[in-house]
């Protein structure tokens, strides 16, 4: 029988909402399970065909495996059972184990069918981690069996002396071929394995906007902070290629991590290479109203060729709907949208529009002007190709639309 | 920089392992450029390498010399082609060494690290003359590692005089370190890390491939000594390491946990013979009582 992923289970499984976390401390940890008869729908529907790791407790396997919280100082036991028909294992990337919980299978042990395997360490430094599975590695892991360790430091600091900050965001970059996904068995040779789907916590393109459900806005999809907080990015790469962040400088970012320890002087970074295997943890501070994106490069790692781009939305919280910092909200609506040319703006209620500003997603203001009339007509045909937010404020009425030039 | 060009050949023989010199000290050193073959699986590949002798031998010698002091080098080329030399991005000899030829030149005085010493011509790059330099380095346990990536397909078009076809996708099939591919990587005393507890050790990188590379270490975090590109780094302790392309590097690894753990590319392409997992870049680091 063949588990179909739940990307929306998956997503709330994986904190892709930045809300503040509740405290998940697994004592004893979480059983999980292997299967290898796992359905990632692909951003643009196509089933692929995955192995992976999911909780015993919820029968599905997820890509990425679910996201395991622990405390600096834990005593963890760590334990799989193995539903599939071929051996796996967990490696604590990073966690720097003794050799008989490494995962490593002609170092350590291996876990066959119906078995289980256990694993014990302490979790002795906080930071960002990765397991997966170290069986036949380079199969293994185009396959999906991999997840995020993240190890909490007590007091809502980074580190012992560490920045305090508000929430994490965990962000697992991966990628996998999909003809060998589609064919593992065939996929021979594994020096030629050249990525083509390309995804951040297990989404890619549209579903990181939008959510596995296609509903436009749809909670939980986006990162939100308020103003004056910082966002703990916990940033990791599984995958087969480079990742390059491009993080616009609005946002303040700071990073403070790498691979679980302190980076000894922080540095402002608005471009980040995350190589294969590699974490950062990146503090970022939205500016008052940021509604923008961080876009997630993918470079071929033999060419070094760009091949795709994945957007995560950040924003600042105060413009979440329903926030309260957004008085007496009155709809607007932009149509034609998309639009190349010229988009027409209208109150739902017959207010004037008065204020309107036009932000682009990094938070930069392209246009502004002042409508004592409920509708307008504005000329767009100059924008570069891309969203744009409208902001238009009346007295204390204040609202918001996107639109996609 | 002085340049001393000899038919016959003087080998001065001092060789530098690990003893601390003063200032104003020269080192000295000769190496040859040797053809020879190399096999791997199902290919031989005619390859160059930097040897200590006449001898063919398929690894780079590493190269070891004291800072602040200059180093005076005799390179013989038995190639059938001329070969410039240098150190990535320090400095060039600036003149090709003419096949039968014989020169003899003094690098500057460098900084404590590691370097990567090489050819940079087309037939120097891929056919692997590459390798470790060391600079300053006097710790007691010192290792070192070549890391290279080839595709047999190309060394034989630039072997035997034929175009390069740079249009054509760059297809590596092999991933070494020494010039050696797991499970043989176990035989090179250079490369496989064997401490004891509490031992204190210096790894040499240099990344003499064609793209970039990116190590994992399992059971320890190392500290960056030295690195000749991602300076911003030294200081910080890593599992992962990213080298890019002609980066060498200095790292710092204290063996405080017994057992034997891999190191391997995190590129998972690279830990493959040919296509056949597990191979290619993975080593291992053994810490005994």
């Amino acid at each position: 029988m063949r588990v179909y992923i739940s990307l929306l289970f998956a997503a709330s499984l994986f904190c892709l909402n930045a809300a503040p976390s509740v405290a998940q401390t697994f004592s004893p940890p979480p059983l999980l399970f292997t299967g290898m008869d796992g359905i990632l729908i692909s951003d643009g529907g196509m089933e692929i065909p995955v192995w992976g790791y999911g909780l015993t407790a919820n029968g599905y396997i997820t890509v990425p495996g679910p996201l395991l919280e622990y405390e600096t100082g834990d005593d963890v036991n760590l334990s799989f059972v193995n539903n599939s028909p071929e051996s796996h294992t967990i490696h604590l990337h990073g966690l720097d184990v003794d050799q008989a919980n490494d995962g490593v299978p002609t170092t350590s042990f291996i876990v066959i069918q119906d078995d289980v395997g256990s694993y014990e360490f302490t979790a002795s430094e906080p930071g960002t981690f990765f397991y997966h599975c170290h069986v036949t590695t380079t199969l293994h892991l185009t396959m999906g069996m991999y997840g995020m360790i993240l190890v909490r430091h007590p007091g809502g600091i980074l580190f012992e002396g560490g920045p305090a900050y508000y929430s994490d965001a965990p962000l697992l970059f991966s990628d996998l071929e999909i003809a060998t996904n589609l064919d593992p068995v065939q996929s021979f040779p594994f020096h030629d394995i050249r990525p083509d789907y390309f995804m951040v916590n297990g989404r890619s393109g549209s579903q990181l906007e939008t959510g596995s459900s296609g509903t436009p806005g749809e909670p939980g999809t986006i990162l939100s902070c308020p103003n004056g907080e910082s966002l703990a990015l916990r940033l990791g790469s599984m995958a087969y290629t480079l990742t390059k962040l491009i993080i616009p400088a609005e946002l303040g970012a700071m990073c403070y991590m790498s691979d679980g320890r302190p980076v000894p002087t922080p540095f402002g970074v608005e471009e980040l290479d995350i190589y294969p295997g590699e974490r950062f943890t990146v503090l970022i501070s939205p500016d008052a109203e940021y509604d923008g994106t961080i876009e997630v490069q993918s470079w071929d790692m033999v060419n070094r060729e760009y091949v795709h781009s994945n957007f995560v939305r950040i924003r600042d919280a105060a413009l979440n709907v329903g926030d309260t910092q957004i008085q007496n909200p009155l709809s607007l609506s932009i149509s034609p949208n998309p639009s190349r040319d010229f988009i027409s703006v209208n109150s739902s209620d017959g207010r004037d529009l008065a204020d309107w500003t036009i932000y682009n997603t990094s938070g930069k203001m392209i246009a502004k002007g002042y409508s004592n009339a409920p509708s307008m007509r504005i000329d767009i045909s100059l924008f570069a190709s891309g969203s744009y937010i409208l902001e238009s404020i009346n007295g204390d009425f204040k609202s918001r639309a996107r639109f996609v030039r | 920089m002085k340049i001393y060009n000899m038919n016959n050949f003087t080998r001065w023989g001092l060789f530098i392992l690990g003893v601390n010199l003063s200032l104003n000290v020269c080192a000295q050193d000769t190496l040859w450029i040797n053809t020879g073959d190399w096999y791997q699986s199902q290919d031989t590949m005619s390859v160059l390498r930097f040897n200590e002798t006449a001898v063919f031998d398929t690894s780079n010698v590493a190269l070891i010399t004291p800072a602040d002091a200059s180093l005076f080098l005799t390179v013989i080329n038995t190639d059938t082609e001329p070969h410039d030399f240098g150190v990535d991005g320090l400095w060039s000899l600036g003149l090709d060494i003419l096949p039968n030829d014989t020169t003899t030149f003094e690098i500057p005085p460098m900084d404590m690290g590691t370097y990567r010493y090489f050819s940079s011509d087309q037939r120097g790059v891929y056919l692997g003359l590459s390798g470790v330099l060391k600079v300053g380095l006097n710790m007691p346990h010192q290792f070192h590692w070549n890391l290279a990536d080839c595709m047999p397909e190309r060394m034989d078009s630039v072997f035997s005089g034929g175009e390069l076809l740079d249009e054509a996708p760059y297809v590596p099939r092999y991933f070494s370190i020494n010039s050696y591919t797991h499970p043989h990587t176990a035989s090179d005393a250079n490369g496989y890390v064997a401490l004891a507890l509490g031992d204190t050790c210096t790894i040499s990188i240099v990344n003499s491939g064609m793209m970039d590379h990116v190590l994992h270490f399992h059971g320890f975090h190392v500290e960056y000594l030295s690195t000749t590109i991602q300076t911003s780094r030294i200081g910080w302790s890593k599992d992962t390491v990213p080298l890019l392309q002609g980066e060498g590097m200095t790292l710092l690894l204290i063996a405080n946990q017994e057992g034997i753990y891999p190191v391997h590319n995190h590129n998972l392409i690279a830990v493959t013979n040919s296509g056949f997992y597990p191979g290619g870049m993975l080593t291992h680091i053994n810490i005994t009582p």
